[in-house]
């Protein structure tokens, strides 16, 4: 068939549906005259040659409904055939479909990548039955006499007392994390672990996929045999997933531990963004003491009670439950605080999740981003699709003058649009996989993995590609209203509609607002990690590694000091080390030690919490922190002599006034220190805390050498550390210890995590729609430039100056380009304030910032507009008048 | 009147339609007429079955239609092979002869 046939069975498809139906109506009522008159030339009567033909037509219903049907079997034919039709037309156009099909991946993928990650860690209820009953209680207060940290809020006394007393909940389990090495010596492989209450999988409704999970006769005080319960991937991975791991047992914690039970794969815990390996019960763990504070507790809520009433039901026991459980370490002044805590209940449906709390509004913010690119992505292909449209008003002209009528056009262009919206759809996905995958690598470091099940959700997925699928139909059939208010002529003349000029320069004015917004929050987060990356953290991190070093048990305290000793000196003589010290919360490794220190001043007894780092002689040498005042630690701080201490200028300014600390005392507990020495200050914990007042105490008056040494080694280059030679020096002095390296490049990486993936994925996102507002300006201006061809070359051939002519041309796109440029600066200044607690060191409003984001939007818009404008100026006036 | 004697192959009646449009254009009783003259009276096609056909032909792009005079000054829908018919008219046939060979040596075998 020739494309004119094929045009013209297209269009006589066209035809209406009541036309169809009297047509047929007709034919049938013509035929049956027909049959009626050839029996009546037979010589039958009037009467029966009507009856005759009646019998021999058969049911004229009938007829019609098969012809309808074979009608409709056409229909999908030509469906298909439109399909075919389109594909081959887009092929034709390799930069329009390439561009269109880009903008809607990049659109939809970083949406369903973004809300995907926002949905497994914010919306996504945890998979177990009746998920909605569940609720956490926290106990929250003055931080006096407990420890606080991930998901640790209850000792286990205090925990069983809950349970013991409480009304609210149906039933109760307590956790703790934790993790476990399941390599024998030599660098440790963790799995991350759960301590769990007997009651935990029975109330959580968690079944074991094979054997059985923990029941509460495993968890009884003080047991010394127990079993553990893997998870299914751990099996897969660590046993190959044989089948009598029933049979198998697991060496941890310095014994072999029965394996119970797996089990089910998509049971991770109650924490997202985690997946425990093995679970235990409590009393595995010998944490049992009053002060030891390591429990988080759940539970179910009884019907009818809500997580308000629960609260206030805790929070009205809560001083009861507190005073049974006081720590008998603690100081008259301590156990008098301690029932002043107070618990709180809230609704945990989605398990508890410390990754929420910190990349919650960074993933609401990147999914807001995501929702922008997918506007721009609608914008550009709205914009790119009137290009189109114009270059295919002659085609159209044709098909309306060959009788196709609009509802056959209008099927013509919205199947295009749709096989533009599918494969941009289907790329976004390819895209979003990639990109969740990608991210989730970037947040995950081996002290802390995170585990997320992305799983796609076809919802999110539907409604991105609905809106980008309305959009892109929206804008395909948009030149119709022009194929009508243009008739076919027999000239078919390309004439720039007005009213689709508008929308075009509405849509790049939307489209420069969104990169606008983008490019500025790209800015914002470049400068807060810039400066987060440079800034001075009181020490020197580029030649630093930590190896924190997990002892055996075996030899006694004495032996293990002597061993610590050797371990130490073995390290200092590995090439490439230059010195050796060790300390209890290196800086940036994830923990502190607060303390309450109380001392006199002028306005008598201070009490205040400050941070504690308990350190070997010489550590200050090692991580480069300047002593300014007094001595460090050295061989005359022994157990036996009275308590030094050295401290930083925050803790001289806070509560000497600035005046030298030196011989100055302070009390901790029952202890007194006094005074030796003054470091410069330093960030313990994270990069955007303030300075903040430090002790430092020396470990050689410490008591017993602890199993777990963290030494700091300073190295005398920077950059990529040789860790083989320094764990061979360990394993050499302490056979059978557990080892792992982190360099202070990793602490630092580690410590900017989130700063990274903000910064790189606003960057990346800035990039995507300055690109697509380049190509929405460079469109407008080419398609300007090309229709005022005419008008350009008589009036340069007039004697125009190329200034009025550049002025022509660019003139109206750099208004357009200015409003959108107000709208986005406008509407970046306006969300910003719910920013500011992901930046650091830099304003939303930072007038270098904004400076910065509109010479960017002008220097691309500029060149998006040259090469056009270009084109119009050295136009040929002859060449140009004769084209016409 | 024999009646469907022979059941129709599948796909054996378009090629009869086309067939008799051939020679040249046909109102809907006329096709049928035709075909049952091709065929010695060994086909008769019911209207049930024709104009279905007819309609879908016609939608494939293989006929086209117009309202016209028939012999006896009435108005009746005539048919006619399209470009497209024809050369399908060509391929369908040449198909059949292939079926027909094999068939045939099929049975002689």
């Amino acid at each position: 068939m020739g494309a004119l046939a094929r045009l013209r069975s297209l269009c006589r498809n066209l035809v209406l549906r009541d036309r169809v139906e009297r047509d047929l109506d007709d034919e049938l009522a013509a035929v049956f005259v027909a049959l009626e008159e050839e029996h009546r030339r037979a010589g039958l009567t009037a009467d029966e040659a009507r009856r005759a033909a009646a019998i021999e037509l058969g049911r004229p219903a009938a007829i019609k409904t098969q012809v309808r049907d074979a009608r409709a079997g056409a229909a999908i034919e030509t469906l298909w055939h439109d399909v075919r039709f389109g594909v081959r037309l887009l092929r034709r156009t390799p930069p329009f479909t390439a561009a269109a099909v880009l903008s809607v991946a990049l659109g939809v993928g970083a949406t369903i990548a973004l809300f995907g990650l926002l949905d497994a860690v914010r919306l996504r209820p945890l998979p177990v039955p009746r998920a909605g009953e569940l609720a956490e209680i926290r106990l929250d207060g003055p931080r006096c006499c407990r420890h606080t940290g991930r998901n640790r809020q209850v000792s286990l006394p205090l925990w069983q007392e809950i349970e013991r007393q409480q009304q609210a909940f149906s039933s109760m389990f307590a956790f703790a994390d934790t993790r476990v090495n399941l390599a024998p010596q030599g660098e440790v492989r963790y799995v991350e672990a759960l301590y769990v209450s007997g009651s935990f999988f029975q109330v959580l409704g968690v079944r074991a996929l094979v054997g059985r999970t923990i029941e509460p006769s495993d968890d009884r005080p003080g047991c010394d045999s127990w079993p553990a319960v893997i998870s299914h991937a751990l099996w897969q991975r660590e046993f190959g997933g044989r089948p009598d791991i029933l049979g198998q047992t697991l060496a941890i914690r310095n014994g072999h531990h029965p394996i119970a039970g797996v089990l089910p794969p998509d049971f991770f815990g109650v924490e997202v963004g985690r997946r425990a390996d093995v679970a235990m019960p409590l009393c595995a763990s010998g944490y049992n003491r009053r002060d030891h504070w390591w429990l988080a507790a759940m539970g179910r809520l009884k019907p009818g009670w809500t997580a308000a009433a629960a609260d206030a039901h805790l929070s009205a026991l809560g001083p009861a439950l507190l005073n049974a459980t006081v720590p008998p370490t603690y100081t008259a002044e301590m156990a008098r605080e301690f029932p002043t805590l107070r618990f709180s209940v809230h609704a945990a449906p989605n398990g508890v999740s410390p990754l929420r709390e910190e990349y919650g509004d960074a993933l609401w913010l990147l999914a807001g981003i995501a929702a922008v690119v997918l506007l721009t992505a609608c914008a550009n292909v709205g914009s790119l699709s009137l290009v189109r449209a114009a270059a295919r008003q002659p085609e159209l002209a044709l098909r309306s003058a060959l009788g196709a009528t609009k509802l056959r056009i209008f099927r013509q262009l919205a199947i295009e649009g749709v096989l533009v919206t599918l494969a941009g759809a289907a790329a976004g996905l390819a895209l979003a996989r990639a990109a969740g995958g990608g991210i989730l690598r970037a947040l995950s470091t081996p002290s802390d993995p995170i585990v997320l099940d992305l799983r796609l959700d076809w919802r999110i997925a539907a409604i991105t590609a609905g809106i980008v699928g309305a959009t892109t139909i929206a804008f395909a059939i948009l030149p119709l209203l022009r194929a009508r208010a243009s008739q076919p002529s027999i000239g078919v003349r390309v004439t720039a509609g007005r009213r689709t000029m508008v929308v075009r320069e509405i849509l790049v004015a939307l489209q420069v607002a969104t990169s606008v917004v983008l490019v500025a929050a790209a800015l914002l987060f470049a400068s807060t990690f810039r400066n987060l990356a440079t800034m001075d953290v009181g020490f020197a991190w580029d030649r630093m590694l930590v190896a924190n070093v997990f002892f055996p048990a075996e030899p006694a305290p004495a032996a293990r000091a002597a061993m610590q000793r050797e371990v130490a000196r073995a390290m200092a003589d590995v090439p490439g080390i230059e010195r050796v010290a060790h300390a209890t919360t290196p800086p940036f490794g994830g923990s502190t030690w607060s303390t309450i220190v109380s001392m006199p001043s002028p306005a008598g007894e201070v009490e205040a919490e400050i941070v504690r780092n308990q350190v070997s002689p010489g550590y200050f040498a090692v991580v480069n922190m300047p002593l300014i005042a007094g001595r460090d630690f050295d061989a005359r701080d022994t157990p036996s002599t009275p308590l030094v201490a050295v401290v930083n200028e925050r803790f001289a300014r806070t509560f000497f006034g600035g005046q030298s600390p030196i011989g100055r005392r302070y009390t901790e507990g029952k202890q007194q220190f006094e005074i030796v020495g003054l470091v410069r200050d330093s960030k313990q914990y994270t990069l955007r805390e303030d300075f903040r007042p430090i002790t430092y105490t020396a470990s050689s008056q410490a008591g017993d050498p602890p199993l777990t040494m963290r030494f700091v080694l300073r190295t005398r280059a920077a950059g990529a550390v040789a860790t083989a030679g320094v764990r061979d020096a360990i394993l050499g002095a302490a056979p059978g210890a557990g080892i792992r390296f982190a360099t202070g490049r990793d602490l630092l990486t580690d410590a900017m995590l989130r700063e990274r993936l903000l910064a790189g994925l606003a960057g990346f996102f800035g990039i995507v729609a300055l690109a697509l507002a380049v190509v929405g300006v460079y469109g407008v201006v080419a398609y300007a430039a090309a229709t005022r061809r005419r008008e350009i070359g008589i009036r340069r051939a007039l004697g125009a100056r190329a200034a009025d002519v550049l002025k022509a041309v660019l003139g109206r796109i750099g208004l357009v380009a200015a409003a959108g440029m107000a709208i986005g600066l406008a509407i970046t200044l306006s969300i910003s304030a719910g920013v500011t607690s992901l930046l650091y060191g830099v304003e939303p409003h930072d007038p270098h910032v904004l400076a910065a984001v509109a010479g960017t939007i002008f220097l691309a818009g500029l060149a998006a507009s040259v090469f056009p404008a270009r084109r119009a100026l050295h136009t040929d006036p002859v060449t140009a008048l004769k084209e016409e | 009147m024999p009646r469907d004697r022979a059941t129709l192959l599948q796909g054996t009646l378009d090629l009869l339609i086309l067939k008799a449009l051939s020679a040249g254009e046909l109102h809907g009783l006329g096709v049928s007429r035709r075909i049952a003259q091709i065929t010695d009276g060994t086909f008769t096609v019911q209207p049930g079955s024709l104009f279905p056909a007819l309609h879908r032909l016609e939608e494939a792009g293989w006929l086209s239609s117009a309202w016209q005079a028939s012999e006896n000054n009435r108005r009746a829908k005539y048919y006619a092979l399209t470009k497209a018919g024809r050369k399908q008219l060509g391929e369908e046939r040449a198909e059949w002869n292939r079926i027909a060979i094999a068939i045939a040596k099929a049975l002689e075998a």
